[in-house]
């Protein structure tokens, strides 16, 4: 056997004694056809003879009887390697889940459900959990308001509104109503205090008209 | 040492990969770069680096994975990063070439 298919031989072996290969996986790549092309027909005549006695063929029976050294022995390199590359890429996967389900204080049990570290029973409610903190973005990437800071300021005025006083003179006022209303003196203003002003928009009518046409006594 | 059957597995390829010369140290510095060491190395493994090649005066690829043996490197290094060193590998063996199914 080269070299190469020493290493496949290898990588096959031990990711099935180590179940990150499962004999589903290699009938995946190794269908019926492959199977039927590349094997020798003694080969396949034991593998007959053994899904024959046993009266089933499944993916473990084939694995079992053909043997991984004659698949690594028999089959195409580049079938076997893709083989390989699906399983690593699922291990590579579901450590980024693992990692994941880790610094968010969740495992997740073999069933699929969460467990929440400290408490022995699943917790039925948070079955979607785990799929809805997968999807939330990470706290860095979240906006946060920490106590203190100052919010965004929302105003939904009119473009002609003006503002009149700032927030240090709405916070002087809201201090003197405090002294009347006992509750509020804690309450910082949310907002600003604004007064709507007259902005012209465009010249009026002249006034000889309006007089004009007003009712009454003329001037 | 490599705690899970994921990190055992790949540490496995890279064992088999450097036996079989599939693998060469040469080829796996391409991959885990002076910057990917630095960045991922505990303290503790990169003083028994910088030990050795200090002992032996010299530091080369082949010094470099005579410490950073398999084990070391899948308890400390991304496994993403190893299966590209991995991959490519094979795919310079030929073993991953373009897959014709019958």
């Amino acid at each position: 056997m080269s070299p190469p298919r020493r290493f496949l031989l290898e990588v096959l072996r031990r990711g099935l004694e180590l179940d990150v290969v499962a004999p589903d996986d290699v009938l995946e790549h190794v269908t019926p056809a492959v199977l039927a092309h590349h094997l020798p027909i003694a080969l396949k005549a034991k593998l007959l003879q053994a899904s024959l006695s046993a009266e089933r063929m499944t993916p473990n029976l084939v694995v079992e009887v053909v043997g991984v050294e004659a698949l690594a022995e028999h089959v195409p390199m580049p079938i076997l390697w893709a083989c390989v590359r699906v399983c690593a890429a699922r291990q590579l996967r579901s450590q980024v889940d693992d990692g994941l389900g880790a610094a968010l204080g969740i495992s997740a049990a073999a069933s699929g459900g969460p467990t929440v570290p400290g408490q022995t029973q699943e917790i039925p409610e948070a079955a979607g959990l785990y799929d809805d903190l997968q999807l939330k973005p990470p706290r860095a990437a979240r906006p946060s308001l920490r106590p203190g800071s100052t919010p965004p300021r929302i105003s939904t005025l009119s473009p002609r509104s003006q503002v009149v006083r700032r927030a240090a003179d709405a916070t002087a006022q809201a201090a003197a109503s405090a002294l009347f209303e006992p509750g509020r003196a804690e309450d910082s203003p949310d907002f600003e205090i604004v007064e709507e002003t007259e902005v012209p928009s465009r010249p009026r009518a002249s006034r000889a008209l309006d007089d004009e046409t007003r009712p009454g006594t003329k001037p | 040492m490599p705690d899970s059957a994921r990190q055992k597995w790949f540490a496995h390829m890279l064992s088999v990969g450097m036996e079989e010369k599939l693998l060469s140290p040469a080829q796996l510095v391409g991959f885990l770069t002076p910057e990917v060491l630095a960045h991922h190395l505990p303290p503790d493994v990169m003083s028994r680096l910088l030990a050795s090649s200090l002992a032996a005066g010299q530091m080369t690829p082949d010094r470099l994975f005579e410490t950073l043996t398999p084990d070391v490197l899948v308890d400390s290094i991304p496994l993403e990063v190893l299966w590209r060193g991995i991959d490519a590998g094979a795919e310079r063996a030929g073993i991953a070439g373009e897959v014709v199914r019958p």
